[in-house]
Parts: C-alpha cells; sequence; structure tokens
C-alpha cells in the first residue's frame, strides 16, 4: 500500500501549506514514518517521488536527524533525559529500573515483542520537572523509579487498546 | 569592476571588488592552502585550512569614519577578533592580511592534525599518491607529529562503491563537499550528499543508478585526497610513473583538451588538460572512459581480402594494389567515398583528394547515408561564433538560445559551459520540443510544440521587423543581401500563425527576441532536432545577422552534430557539394548502388549496424573497401578490409564545433605499426597516379610549394602528419594561420598563476601543448556579403504520433568497448507521453510495435512525463535501426501494443 | 743473483706453512657482513600475507630503473597482501641492478630486502629478470622484521608496515 493511497489527503493538505513542495519533507518523512514502523530505503524514495526532489536530497534530511529512525522501532519510543537535573533527581534509577524491567540496555534497543524501545537523550527542555521521559515525544513529568513499572503497564494498556500510536510524535498530546 | 587596495604579507596590490582573500593572495604571489575551496566553485569555509588574519580600518561608530592613528594611519582591528577563513572573506578597502603570522602557523597545524586523526595515512595504496593536496599540504604546512594514537583512528569498511564508476574511501574522505558541490553546482546532478552526521558523516549518492551523472569523473580530479577514485585507474599506477602525451577527446564536437597518461605503452588513465576555452578542467565520463576501444584485443591488425566470401589475411602492397587496381578500373562518377566525421583533418583532407584529384569522383560524405541524416549545413562557417570566443568569459550582458538541442547528450560539456554562463548572470534561454537537462539552469525555458522549432526560429525573424530589433550597424553596412525567397517565405508566413504553430504565447517569442538583441554578445547553440529542418538554421542565421550578432567573438552560430569532427568533415571537404559539380550523398550512393554506383570506400563509418537499406546496397555493390579499427557490420560487407591506427596511436588535428583546430599527439605505438588512415589513403593514391597520371589540380596548391616535386606521384610525397597538414594550411580556406607549429605554440591569454598548485594539485591540468587556434568565421571579414535565406519550416506529417530522433551522449558506438561505460548504455527504446502510453495501455518496459511509411520495429516503452501527447521520442543508440523508420526530419508513426 | 733466487723462494715457503686468505669457491663460501646487500628477497608477514603492497616506491626510488610493480586489486576474500593493494607483478632486473639498497630505505611495509645470496649469473639476459616467483619467500619463512635502525631508536615502522596481523 503506497502512503498516496492511505494519506492522500494529508499528504494533499500539507503539499498546499507550503510555499515550495520541498518544504512539506519533514512531515511527509514522518507519515511515511509511522506508515512503515520506520525509515525503510524505499520509503525515503517513495517520499522524494511525491515531492519531487532527488532522492539524495531526502536521504541528507533522514540522516541528518536523530528522529527519523532507519532501523525497526518498538511501538512506543522510550527517551530518558539522563542530563545533570534529571541525573539528581533520579533519572539514573528510572533507566535501571525501565532496563530491568524491559530486559535490554537503553542503547535504542528494541524488546522482544516490538512494543518498546529504549534511549538516553539529552536534555529535553524541562529540568523542573525531573526526572523526564518522552514516550513517542509524549513528556512524562516527575517520573522517578518506583513508577517505571505503572508506566510500562500503562503504555501497553494504550497500545493495546488500538490507539493510533506514533513514534514520530504525530499523536503526541503534550 | 572597480579595485580595492589591500596589503596581503607585506605586498600592496589591487584587487577588483569582491575577490575573496584567497583568490587575492594568489595574485600577490602568496599561497594560502585550501582543501574545500575550489576557484571554479562557491566557496564555503568547510575545511578551515585557508585560516588567515585580516586587519580592518577600524570605524567610528558615531561617524563612520575610519579612525586615524597618531602616524596618520589608520588604526587595524583584527576582524571579528580572531582568525578568519580566506576563502569566504570578500576582500574590502585598507584590508591587511597576514598569511604567515605565528598564530596563522599554529592554527593550520590544527587543522592539518585534526584531518590527519581520522585519516588512514594508507598512501602507499592509496590512488591519489604523489598528486594529492593533502600529502603536499601536509608536508608544508602540517605538524611534524601527532598528538592522536594512531590506534584509535575511526576505521571504514573500504571502498564502498558510489556509483558503478566511483568508489568512495569513507576513511579517507576530509568532508570538504568538492564533490557534492560540483554535481549539484556545476553539473546540475543532484546525485551526491551527505548522510548522516557527526563522527559517521558521509557521502551518500541515491540516485538509480548510484551516481548518474555524465561528469562523475571529475569528482576523482577536484578530491583533494584519494576518497574518490575511478574503477578505470584504480592500483594501475602510479602517478609519478605516467607520462603524459596532450591529446584531443573526438567523441562529440567539444574537443575537450585531454591528457593522454600512458605507461610505456599503455593508456592508463585519460585526464582533462586546462583550456579555459574549450573544456576549462573538465572532461565529461564519455570523454574520460571512451578511449580503451584503441586498446582491445580484437583490433584488426592486418588487411583482409575477401576470397570466395572468406576474409584471408593479405599484405599491405596486395590491399592497396588490389583497391587502387578495381576502384581505377571505374569511372569517377562511379566510385563514391564514406569517411566518418571522427577522423582527423589531415585524413579527411587526402580522403576528399584522392577522391576528388586520383578519382575524379565528387561522391563524398562524412554520413553513414542513413535517413537519420541531418542535411548538409555550413552556415556556421559563415556565420559561426568569430575568432576569440571564449565561453568562460561570458556572463552578464551575454544572450544563449539554445534551440532543438540536448547539450548534455549531444556534447555534454556544452551543459557545464552554458549553465555556467546563465549562472554568471547571461540570459539563457532554452527551446525544445521535449524535456532536456539545461532547460533546469535557463532562465527562459521555452516549450514549444514538439517539431515545432521552426516555427519558431521563423517567428523571431519576424520578431525582428516587428519590433525593431534589427542592428542598425549591419543593416546601414549593406553587407546583407536577401533572397527571393527569403522575402517569399516572410510574407507567406505570418508572425501570429508562426506562433499560434508553436503553441506559445506571443510575449514569448518577443520577450525571446529582445533579449537576444538587447545583449551585447548573441549566441545561438543549435542541436540534432534543430539541424534534420534546413529551415531552421537559415531562419537562425537571419535572425543573427540581422541582430548584428555576427562576425565577432562571442557573438554568432554553434552547430551540434553528430560526429567529434563534423566540422573538419565539412571544412575539408568530404561532402558531396564543395566543388564542381555536386556528387551524390551517402544517402544516394545507397539509392543507385549497382546501377550508378560500382565502387565504395568507406573509412570510419560503420553505415550498415543502424540501417539495412545500407546493408542491402553494399551487397550490390561490385567493390567495398572498409577501412576501420574492427571487423564492424560494415566490413562484413567489404572486399577488403583495411585496419588504421586509432587516434591515440597517430597524430592530427581535429576541428570543434566553434571552429576550433586542435592538435592532438601520438601517445602510443600502434599494433604491427599500423598505418594513420592518411597513409593507406596516400598509398592508394599513389598507386593510381602511376597507373594513370593525372594532372595535379592546381587550384589546391600554392606556387612554391616544395612538397609537391616533379618526380613525386602527384604530390601524394607526405611522410608525416604535419606534412599533410601542411598541405591543408596551404589550400583550405582559413585553416592558413593553423600549422602544427602555431597550434602547439599558440597559447591564451589565460595561464597558470602562481601556487596553482596549492588549487590543482592532484591533478594535472596544465596545458603545455597549445591551446588551438580559432578559424576566422567568413563573415568576420567584413567584406563578405551576406547572403541570407529562408525556407518554408517542413510540414508536420499527419499521423496518430510523431517520431522525433534525439541523439544520446552513451549512443552505443564502437568507443564503447573495453569502457567501464557498457554498464550505462541503454537498449534500444521508444519514449512516449504519459497520455500516450495509457491510451495505448503500455507500461514503462513493454513491447510496442513501431510502424511508419518506411518499416517497423518493435521496440520496448519508456514514459516520460514531461512529453507532449502526440510526440514519441526515439533516441539514437546501437540497435534503434532508426534507419529503417524514418521518413523524413519527423515521421508519422502509428504504435500498437506488441 | 742467486741471493735474490732463493730470497723469492723463501717468500714462497714461508706462505706454505701459512694459513691462506682465500678459499676453495664453490666448495667453501665466505660469509658476507651482516650489511652486504645482495639478492632481493619480498618478505611476508607472520601470517603469511605478502608485505608488498604494490605501491612502486621503490620502482620509483630506485636509481638504475631496475625494478617494475604493476599493482592490482586485492580479491577482498582472498587477500594477498593487508589493504586493497597488491604486486600482480614484480621483477628486478639483476642485470641493472647496482644493489644499492634505495629500494629497501623506500618500503614502507620491509617487504623488500637485500639478503645474502650474491651468487648471480645467468644463461640469458632474460634469465636475469627476477619475478615474483624467484623473489617472494615460502610462506613459512623469512618475515620481515623492524629494521635494526629503527629497533636502535626503540621507532616502530610508518603505519602500513604495522599491518602486521
Amino acid at each position: 500500500m503506497a502512503l498516496r493511497d492511505i494519506h492522500g489527503a494529508e499528504i494533499d493538505t500539507l503539499l498546499a501549506r507550503y510555499a515550495q513542495r520541498r518544504s512539506a519533507v519533514l512531515p511527509l518523512l514522518y507519515i511515511a514514518q509511522d506508515t512503515y514502523g520506520h525509515l525503510t530505503d524505499d520509503a525515503v524514495r517513495e517520499v522524494a517521488e511525491i515531492i519531487g526532489m532527488p532522492a539524495t536530497d531526502v536521504f541528507e534530511v533522514v540522516g541528518f536527524y536523530s528522529l527519523y529512525y532507519t532501523k525497526p522501532m518498538g511501538k512506543w519510543v522510550l527517551q530518558v533525559c539522563d542530563d545533570v537535573p534529571c541525573c539528581f533527581c533520579g533519572a539514573e534509577e528510572l533507566i535501571t529500573a525501565l532496563e530491568q524491567a524491559l530486559g535490554l540496555r537503553a542503547h535504542g534497543e528494541t524488546t522482544r515483542d516490538g512494543m518498546f524501545t529504549l534511549e538516553r537523550v539529552k536534555c529535553v527542555a524541562a529540568c523542573n520537572k525531573a526526572p523526564v521521559l518522552q514516550a513517542n515525544l509524549d513528556y512524562i513529568y516527575n517520573l522517578t523509579a518506583d513508577k517505571a513499572d505503572e508506566l510500562l503497564n500503562e503504555l501497553r494498556r494504550r497500545a493495546d487498546s488500538g490507539e493510533q500510536l506514533s513514534v514520530s510524535g504525530r499523536a503526541a498530546t503534550v | 569592476m572597480p579595485d580595492v587596495s589591500v596589503t596581503i604579507d607585506g605586498t600592496q596590490i589591487n584587487v577588483p571588488v569582491g575577490t575573496n582573500v584567497v583568490d587575492a593572495a594568489r595574485l600577490a604571489g602568496v599561497a594560502v592552502p585550501v582543501f574545500c575551496y575550489h576557484p571554479k566553485m562557491k566557496p564555503v569555509g568547510m575545511c578551515r585550512m585557508c585560516l588567515v588574519e585580516v586587519y580592518t580600518p577600524k570605524v567610528d561608530p558615531a561617524t563612520r569614519q575610519v579612525v586615524m592613528g597618531e602616524d596618520g594611519k589608520p588604526v587595524l582591528a583584527l576582524m571579528m577578533n580572531k582568525l578568519q577563513t580566506g576563502c569566504t572573506t570578500p576582500i574590502s578597502e585598507g584590508m591587511v592580511v597576514n598569511t604567515a603570522s605565528d598564530r596563522v602557523k599554529f592554527a593550520q597545524k590544527g587543522v592539518l592534525e585534526f584531518l590527519l586523526t581520522s585519516h588512514p595515512l594508507d598512501c602507499p595504496v592509496c590512488d591519489k599518491g604523489g598528486e594529492c593536496p593533502l600529502q603536499n599540504l601536509t608536508m608544508q604546512w602540517g605538524p611534524d607529529s601527532s598528538r592522536f594514537d594512531y590506534e584509535d583512528k575511526i576505521h571504514f569498511e573500504k571502498p564502498i562503491p558510489l556509483g558503478d564508476l566511483i568508489l568512495l574511501d569513507r576513511e579517507r574522505c576530509i568532508l570538504c563537499s568538492r564533490c557534492v558541490r560540483f554535481e549539484d553546482e556545476l553539473a546540475d546532478d543532484n546525485v551526491l550528499g551527505f548522510g548522516s552526521r557527526g563522527r559517521s558523516w558521509e557521502i551518500i549518492s541515491k540516485s538509480t543508478p548510484a551516481f548518474d551523472s555524465k561528469f562523475s569523473g571529475n569528482t576523482t580530479d577536484i578530491c583533494p585526497v584519494g576518497a574518490l577514485t575511478s574503477s578505470d585507474f584504480r592500483f594501475k599506477a602510479r602517478v609519478w610513473e605516467l607520462k603524459s602525451t596532450p591529446s584531443v577527446c573526438n567523441l562529440c564536437p567539444v574537443g575537450c583538451n585531454t591528457s593522454l597518461d600512458m605507461r610505456y605503452n599503455e593508456l592508463m588513465r585519460v585526464m582533462p588538460r586546462e583550456n579555459d576555452a574549450v573544456n576549462e578542467i573538465w572532461v565529461c565520463d564519455k570523454g574520460r572512459y571512451g578511449h580503451r576501444y584503441a586498446v582491445q584485443e580484437n583490433r584488426l591488425t592486418t588487411p583482409l581480402i575477401k576470397r570466395n566470401g572468406e576474409f584471408v589475411s593479405a599484405t599491405w602492397e596486395q590491399a592497396y594494389s588490389l583497391i587502387a587496381e578495381r576502384l581505377g578500373s571505374y569511372s569517377g562518377a562511379q566510385v563514391a567515398g564514406l569517411a566518418g566525421p571522427k577522423l582527423p583533418n589531415e585524413d579527411l583532407f587526402s580522403f576528399a583528394r584522392l577522391f576528388r584529384e586520383n578519382l575524379g569522383s565528387n561522391n563524398l560524405d562524412h554520413r553513414p547515408g542513413s535517413p537519420a541524416d541531418l542535411p548538409l549545413d555550413d552556415l556556421p562557417r559563415t556565420y559561426g561564433v568569430g575568432k576569440g570566443t571564449n565561453l568562460m568569459t561570458l556572463g552578464k550582458g551575454t544572450a544563449v538560445l539554445v534551440i532543438g538541442a540536448d547539450p548534455e547528450e549531444e556534447a555534454p560539456l556544452y551543459q557545464l559551459r552554458l549553465r555556467a554562463i546563465a549562472q554568471r548572470g547571461g540570459d539563457l534561454t532554452v527551446v525544445s520540443g521535449y524535456p532536456t537537462k539545461l532547460e533546469r539552469s535557463a532562465t527562459r525555458k521555452v516549450r514549444v510544440k514538439p517539431g515545432t522549432e521552426a516555427q519558431f526560429a521563423l517567428a523571431l525573424v519576424q520578431a525582428v521587423a516587428a519590433e525593431k530589433l534589427a542592428s542598425e550597424e549591419v543593416l546601414g553596412s549593406g553587407r546583407l543581401k536577401f533572397s527571393d525567397e527569403y522575402r517569399r517565405v516572410l510574407a507567406a508566413h505570418k508572425f501570429d500563425d508562426l506562433v499560434a504553430a508553436t503553441g506559445l504565447a506571443r510575449e514569448v517569442v518577443i520577450t525571446t527576441a529582445k533579449a537576444f538583441a538587447s545583449a551585447e554578445h548573441g549566441i545561438i547553440v543549435y542541436g540534432r532536432s534543430a539541424a534534420a529542418d534546413p529551415a531552421i538554421p537559415q531562419a537562425l542565421a537571419a535572425f543573427a545577422a540581422l541582430t548584428g550578432k555576427l562576425g565577432k567573438a562571442n557573438s554568432g552560430l554553434i552547430a551540434l552534430r553528430p560526429g567529434g569532427n563534423f566540422r573538419g568533415a565539412l571544412d575539408m571537404g568530404v561532402r558531396p557539394d564543395a566543388a564542381g559539380q555536386p556528387g551524390l550523398s551517402a544517402q544516394q550512393v545507397w539509392q543507385q548502388a549497382g546501377t550508378g554506383v560500382k565502387a565504395v570506400y568507406i573509412a570510419a563509418l560503420n553505415p550498415a549496424a543502424e540501417n539495412p537499406a545500407a546493408a542491402q546496397a553494399l551487397q550490390k555493390l561490385d567493390f567495398v573497401v572498409v577501412q576501420d579499427l574492427f571487423l564492424t557490420e560494415t566490413a562484413q560487407y567489404a572486399d577488403v578490409v583495411l585496419p588504421a591506427a586509432a587516434v591515440i596511436e597517430r597524430e592530427g588535428t581535429f576541428t570543434n564545433a566553434e571552429r576550433r583546430e586542435q592538435r592532438f599527439r601520438q601517445a602510443r605505438q600502434a599494433p604491427a605499426n599500423l598505418p594513420a588512415d592518411w597513409q593507406s589513403f596516400q598509398a592508394v593514391a599513389q598507386l593510381l597516379a602511376e597507373r594513370a597520371p593525372v594532372a595535379v589540380a592546381a587550384r589546391t596548391l600554392k606556387k612554391g610549394a616544395k612538397v609537391f616535386t616533379p618526380e613525386a606521384p602527384q604530390g601524394w610525397t607526405a611522410m608525416l602528419t604535419s606534412d599533410v597538414n601542411d598541405m591543408v594550411t596551404r589550400s583550405v580556406s582559413g585553416y592558413n594561420a593553423a600549422s602544427y607549429s602555431a597550434l602547439s605554440t599558440s597559447r591564451g591569454a589565460w595561464g597558470r598563476q602562481p601556487n596553482e598548485a596549492v588549487y590543482y594539485d592532484g591533478t594535472s591540468y596544465e596545458n603545455t601543448e597549445g591551446v588551438g587556434i580559432q578559424i576566422a568565421a567568413s563573415a568576420e571579414d567584413s567584406r563578405t556579403t551576406l547572403q541570407l535565406n529562408l525556407s518554408a519550416p517542413a510540414l508536420r506529417p499527419v499521423g496518430e504520433l510523431v517520431l522525433l530522433p534525439v541523439a544520446r551522449a552513451y549512443d552505443g558506438g564502437d568507443w564503447v568497448r573495453g569502457s567501464k561505460l557498457s554498464a550505462r548504455q541503454v537498449p534500444a527504446h521508444i519514449i512516449m507521453s504519459v497520455a500516450d502510453t495509457a491510451r495505448l495501455d503500455v507500461g514503462i518496459g513493454e513491447l510496442v510495435t513501431v510502424s511508419s511509411a518506411a518499416g517497423s520495429i518493435t521496440l520496448p516503452v519508456q514514459i516520460e512525463t514531461g512529453l507532449d501527447l502526440g510526440v514519441a521520442l526515439l533516441p539514437e543508440v546501437r540497435g534503434s535501426t532508426l534507419g529503417a523508420l524514418l521518413t523524413g526530419a519527423q515521421t508519422a508513426i502509428t504504435v500498437v501494443k506488441a | 743473483m742467486i741471493g735474490s733466487l732463493f730470497k723469492g723462494l723463501g717468500t714462497t715457503l714461508k706462505y706454505l706453512f701459512k694459513k691462506p686468505v682465500t678459499v676453495e669457491y664453490p666448495e667453501v663460501k665466505r660469509p658476507v657482513r651482516e650489511r652486504f646487500r645482495g639478492r632481493h628477497q619480498l618478505k611476508r608477514f607472520e601470517n603469511g600475507m605478502e608485505r608488498c603492497i604494490g605501491c612502486a616506491l621503490c620502482a620509483a626510488a630506485c636509481p638504475a630503473d631496475a625494478i617494475l610493480v604493476v599493482a592490482a586489486e586485492n580479491d577482498p576474500h582472498k587477500p594477498n597482501s593487508p589493504g586493497e593493494r597488491y604486486a600482480a607483478r614484480y621483477e628486478i632486473n639483476m642485470l641493472r641492478c647496482i644493489y644499492c639498497g634505495y629500494c629497501e630505505d623506500a618500503c614502507p611495509t620491509n617487504a623488500i630486502v637485500l639478503e645474502h645470496q650474491y651468487e648471480l649469473s645467468f644463461y640469458e639476459r632474460a634469465g636475469s629478470i627476477f619475478t615474483k616467483t624467484e623473489l617472494l619467500v615460502a610462506p613459512d619463512q623469512g618475515h620481515g622484521e623492524i629494521p635494526p635502525i629503527l629497533q636502535h631508536m626503540n621507532r616502530r615502522p610508518s603505519p602500513p608496515a604495522q599491518i602486521d596481523l
């Protein structure tokens, strides 16, 4: 199923929004990423084709931004800030708790069931509510280690409920 | 441009406004090391190698006046209070630059130390070793030791192919982006980019096919390290072992200056040779990778004579005497000669002499005699760009009109040169019936209805009168003479009707005409599609003449026709209409084969390949001589096959599309000491002259010509190629100044500058063997009267679809043998519009049967989104058998799904 | 007159009882000095790979133009030498060679070493051209080592020579 067939209307709205078609490259890549789970070679070429940009230029964009994933990711991408304020407030403990709960290491590994990917990130600009975790770019504040299990269960429930999820943060609320 | 005065390392010089510090330093004789900066491209300041101290006069913010010190001199302030990159800093008045202070030296050492942290230092393995700017700059400006641990270097898998021609070694890459910028800025191929970022930044190419550019080889030249290497040269030789022989590429009419880098007798690589008026420092991939045919094992090495249907080897004496005997037994009208437009001038001249003087035949042609042949057109001899034309100097004030041409396919370097004119502020109009790459660079993209370029050209002539754009000077000089036909055609074709036929708005034609007429320099480039209808060159010549764009440098016509030396073929008289009674054209030769024409001598042409009619005609002939490098399709029909030396095995001259005659040298000993083509022509002529002495045609010889001693057989006494060239200079009009010594000593106004190595090191662009001599256009002589003529445009044929043949650079010719480009050759196909393919219900790659009044062929389909309904393009590649289909400049066809 | 004769015979007699300075070549071969420069050998790494990477610096350094190197690309699955390049042809014309040892100095991988063999004679001129077959040592013997001068200075060879796997 091609992107055009699934998201035709949304793509047309995005293309119409900008004076130049190539300006729509970032949102279109997000759509492609959500549709295919990650940006495969073909997905990037498809976006290039829709916008009419040279494929190489779109690959440059994909390579530059860290929020475009070129390898398979979980349904939830959990990004824990491990910068100084979060660290003081217990980010390392949180990461350890998550690692133990998920049985993986926080280097962008994905659980076997394809539900969670855990990553360390630097400051996400919410130091007053440290430690902070982003789940699909949705902020979860003041997340201490003891609340980790509760959060994971909640996220699992949301995923199972059939809610629209987006690793690109298109469904993020905060 | 006003000059500003700056002081660089104590030397005060005046440089034009806008010059950057690196270039200014170069003018002052000071070397500023660079990696990413290249004088042919915009500066980006990525490598930080050109850091210099820049001081500017201090300005009082209140008064906006320069602050003067107690000594009466301006107080200087260090710009931004830190070192600046020289390449991105433009010069300003009173600037003082230090390039050798301790601070600068410390920075240079630091930059090099840093660049080398991730460099593998595998110079002994690297192809760039020995001509590597990184090596050289490290020796001159680098630190003597590194604080980084050798074991900590980042290693990548090496090499990875960027495409089938270019390989990337990511360890060696210093990320200067020269290659990316070359492809984006100069070549307009957005096929290279930066993938990822930070420590894993790397060059990527994601086009299909990867690194899909016709100029990709140039990136290996400008790469300041060994990151980009060509699969054609990898590990072939170390650069210091190579001996460069100056040569000229004959694969298209640009005539790029090349260097054949030889080790002993082996061709190792082909490099561009600097010639600003022709190819600057570039050469296309065809010219770079397309000369391996000469070193193929299956070259012919002995003459072959057909006995009882089988070729048997013969001695040269046997072959020559058989040819002389048989050719001499026919009357002049019964023999015909076809010599390809890739042969050098000396050969074409000798060939024409052999036929006109010894055989008494005017049946000469340089075309293969296919229906796809272009009609003869020699207007650029009169209206061509004048002596001293140098496209590289043109920019603002220049109007270029490209019509019916796809420069990238027909003469690739024109893509770079014309695009560069537009980038420098010139006005580039691209008129075409179908999408071409150059129109992306155009100031004005004019897409006419396919096949109506003639109407457009006539409309331009009409617009001159309607808008009073004619040059008073030219009209007042009284040089222009208008034929009756001219007036008749103009009267018969009204401006509005012509414009309506092209499907354009009136204003488009008028603005194009005005832009051209008002420009200081005006150049018209027309190619294959335009030359197919003689009405177009005539109208373009009239337009150029009326607007005064003739007879001077940088103004006039440039024709792009098939064949690297087509211009030489026209000038040397290998054409049916050159002298006296017009002879038969190649097409007529095939029509009259067996009846009027009995014997044909074919040199460096392969008419049987794409034209079944020629193959049939060859069978009807009594006697066929084929002279070529390989046993071609045509050679199969020959009675005698003569081998010949390839271009790299002999010397000679070519004349390019701008009528610049350029000399090439012998780089290699020919296998079996094969003679050059002219030597075979001379040997046959000598035998003919002994058999039936004819009076030496006095018209071609001037008095006192020493070569023609009385006892010599009718003036065929050339020992060296230069002897033939002497005859050319004496007898061909316009060529009198172009002797070999003049060709090899003439230097243009440009030249290498001090410290050139800083920029160009790594690539031996230096041109020490002359830049060629431009042959003057006859309009440059103010006494010549210019007879303007016009013809009615060819009528668009009525049919379901109109077929237009289009040229392709990778045409599958003999040059592709042994070339790395053989993978890029496309099989024959037909290109149709989206609407037409939808109507026929065919997809990409599906077969269709194309039929015309002449015949039919089955081809796969390609779809071109920019193409108009009702038009099909047939690329001229090997296997397209265009000759079987075409009926004229435009052919009505029907297409059905096969 | 007679005195002179006996003087001469006396000298002969004296040497009859001295150890001779000559040796009975070819049965006996005089040992050469450690730094003697004789016939070349192309060394290998300990893992059996050729040390020569085909860089042709020896050919460039050779004052007699006696060396020919034609490089080629290694098959990544079955490399002849570390790195991408190896010498497909390596020839030394022993008649041209002046045994100066510049090739040894130029070699970045210590691949070419002038060894102690000095018996070089040929029945025909073509035989004087030694190819890789003659020059390359067997895989199990004669690994090139860090030259004594570098050992003495306590320095490692330049990077390509470190590719010892």
